[in-house]
């Protein structure tokens, strides 16, 4: 069975998305949800059944697709992000009656431009970011708004995200971490230290 | 990494930070253009068209100590103390 509180997150790992990362999982864990990540593996195959059970207890997934493109001229594309959007519908349709309640939010960074390259995933909610952190704040929360009538307005998450940025900056510079790199914390450890300072906040 | 000597000390610090009550005042964007929000403040204090504008009205605030400036993408471009 999924739980309604859990949501499964499938976004590039790195430190050029690292500014949207946070601020999506800062507004998850603000509207009181659990997002799921799995943390990096060595082995593949325990990392796709990681991922997959993951995904088994998540009523909700958030999969963004935006690195569809290369960062770069010569890099290549990513493709473990629509692979694992693909394994997520799978999972769905495989079992009506246990996974028939999921409910995924496709995050792009333009609004149509997966038309051109991924167009059987028309019909489902895709909202774009452009890249902006205050839009994936924003376009977040909107998704789960019909899930919860108490839902605070995006601009309060968005203005405590800005304080928790200080925070974060601040204490782990003191703490001889670099801010800026996603691989100075683990995943757990940011969302244990988000929980830990939002629930202070509220 | 953080070791797991830190994990407990650094989840104590975001508890700590959230928490105290100071005279900071951030600067951040919004739809409007840039918000004044007094540290802790659920809403913007005032809303101003302009970064510069919106510094101004936060240096002119009484409890204002500290003044911290957002950048678009809510990262720190200057923090500082009020004159």
């Amino acid at each position: 069975m999924t739980d309604s509180k859990n949501v499964f997150v499938n976004c590039p790992f790195d430190n050029y998305y690292f500014p949207l990362l946070k601020p999506l999982l800062f507004t998850l864990i603000y509207l009181d949800l659990n997002p799921q990540i799995s943390e990096t593996s060595d082995s593949g195959v325990t990392r796709l059944n990681t991922i997959k059970n993951l995904m088994a207890v998540s009523k909700y997934s958030i999969h963004d697709l935006s690195r569809m493109e290369p960062l770069k001229r010569k890099d290549y594309p990513r493709f473990n992000m629509p692979f694992e959007c693909g394994i997520d519908f799978g999972l769905k349709m495989s079992n009506e009656k246990k996974y028939g309640d999921k409910k995924f939010l496709i995050l792009e960074k333009e609004q149509y431009r997966y038309q051109r390259v991924l167009s059987d995933i028309s019909g489902n909610d895709i909202k774009a970011h452009r890249e902006d952190p205050e839009q994936i704040v924003k376009v977040v929360r909107d998704w789960f708004k019909p899930t919860n009538a108490n839902i605070p307005m995006y601009k309060e998450i968005w203005l405590a995200f800005n304080e928790f940025e200080y925070d974060y900056e601040q204490i782990l510079t003191e703490a001889e971490y670099d801010p800026k790199d996603i691989n100075s914390l683990t995943f757990s450890d940011i969302i244990e230290n988000m929980n830990e300072w939002i629930i202070k906040y509220k | 990494m953080a070791k797991n000597s830190d994990r407990k000390d650094l989840t104590e610090k975001f508890r700590q930070a959230a928490s105290t009550s100071t005279g900071r005042v951030h600067i951040v964007p919004s739809h409007d253009g840039w918000s004044v929000k007094k540290e802790g403040a659920k809403r913007a204090t005032v809303v101003k068209a302009t970064k510069q504008g919106a510094v101004k009205a936060a240096s002119d605030l009484k409890y204002a100590t500290r003044i911290i400036v957002h950048k678009k993408d809510g990262t720190i471009q200057k923090n500082a103390k009020v004159k």
